[in-house]
């Protein structure tokens, strides 16, 4: 009876895990003040390798949010080699950075999916929700202190309220996992392995993503 | 005398000022494509291109499917005529058709399963290869000589 729960709880997991996904990815996640990296925009099935180049058509170029609360916009250069749309972005203050990027078809209004990635210049404070509407997954803890065996609680919004819904977590692509939220849209994401973790979820076809990294180093 | 030329001048002046005028009439037929994801939503607002059977590299026509993902074309002569559609974020569809001497097409779709009955299928295979594993690791444990009563 085990091996038949199994293999149908492998089947549904497998539909998720095909379902394409667009992040940020960093040469860098935690750069000193100063530091000039590399940011990604990435798609496709096969976190952290990027398949797709997203078409400018859709891609509204990247936001990146200091920790002062300034937002700079950054155009964007295809990398045909990586499959990903990058540019170079320099941090120099300290604290917590998020980097957005949405895609949009016109004449749509609304974008149908928001990636968001954390990037810790030092010590920062716990990023708030940012958009007004769409779908947002929120940490509510603040990730540069995160250590292996840390629990990070984390909340999904939609439409600035919470929504409880299925959420895919995959660890540098090396393990892949399914966390439902509560009612009041929480959840709590155990930190059992060093690297980029990617969070994601979709709503009424709208889809929204979080990347992170957490140091091999935060190893207790 | 006067009279005709301000007249010829004025008629002149008059087709200048609408110099380039636009008439339009309703026109019926064409080739439609409908695209869609594999979970039946609409693939709407995304970009096309059709290229024609005698350029491959031109576009003949390019523009984005409307809200329910259809997408319209007049071709204006036979053969095989390659359709591309792309969402932009990862999804895309190449088709082939062939435009008849007519300039139609034949309708065509590929066959799009209900959840419920991907759902049903899927299980269906399960306990398939569940009652395959099952027959043969019992035919396993049969002591040497004694046979299955199904066999």
């Amino acid at each position: 009876m085990r091996i038949l729960y199994s293999v149908i709880v492998f089947f549904f997991s497998c539909s998720f895990v095909f379902c394409h996904e667009h992040w940020i990815d960093l040469e860098n996640f935690s750069p000193s003040i100063g530091e000039k990296t590399k940011v990604f925009a990435c798609s496709g099935h096969s976190f952290p390798k990027s398949n797709e180049i997203l078409s400018e058509r859709v891609f509204n170029g990247f936001k990146v949010i200091s920790p002062d609360n300034k937002e700079e916009f950054y155009a964007t250069k295809t990398d045909e080699k990586s499959k990903t749309r990058v540019v170079e972005v320099v941090f120099d203050k300290e604290g917590t950075y998020v980097i957005l990027f949405s895609l949009q078809k016109p004449p749509l209004k609304n974008p149908l999916y928001t990636a968001k990635a954390l990037v810790n210049v030092g010590q920062g404070k716990i990023p708030k929700n940012i958009l007004k509407n769409g779908l947002e997954i929120v940490p509510e803890k603040e990730i540069s202190q995160l250590k292996i065996g840390d629990e990070l609680p984390l909340k999904i919004i939609y439409d600035e309220k919470p929504i409880s819904l299925t959420t895919s977590i995959s660890i540098d692509g090396k393990k892949n996992f399914f966390l439902k939220t509560n009612r009041d849209g929480e959840l709590l994401l155990k930190i059992k392995l060093p690297g980029r973790y990617l969070i994601t979820s979709n709503h009424k076809g709208i889809g929204a993503s979080l990347t992170f990294f957490i140091n091999e180093e935060g190893r207790k | 005398m006067k009279k005709i030329i301000f007249i010829s001048i004025l008629f002149f002046g008059i087709s200048y000022c609408f110099g380039h005028g636009v008439e339009y009439s309703i026109i019926k037929g064409g080739v439609g494509i409908k695209a869609y994801y594999s979970d039946g939503t609409p693939m709407s607002y995304s970009e096309v291109k059709i290229f024609s059977p005698e350029d491959r590299n031109t576009e003949f026509q390019t523009g984005i499917t409307d809200k329910n993902g259809c997408f319209l074309f007049f071709p204006d002569s036979k053969g095989k005529w390659k359709i591309e559609i792309n969402d932009g974020m990862g999804h895309g569809i190449v088709k082939e058709i062939d435009i008849s001497e007519d300039l139609t097409s034949k309708i065509e779709t590929t066959y799009h399963l209900p959840l419920w009955k991907k759902i049903l299928y899927g299980l269906s295979i399960i306990f398939g290869f569940t009652g395959v594993f099952f027959y043969l690791s019992t035919k396993k444990k049969l002591p040497k000589g004694e046979k299955n009563a199904y066999s």
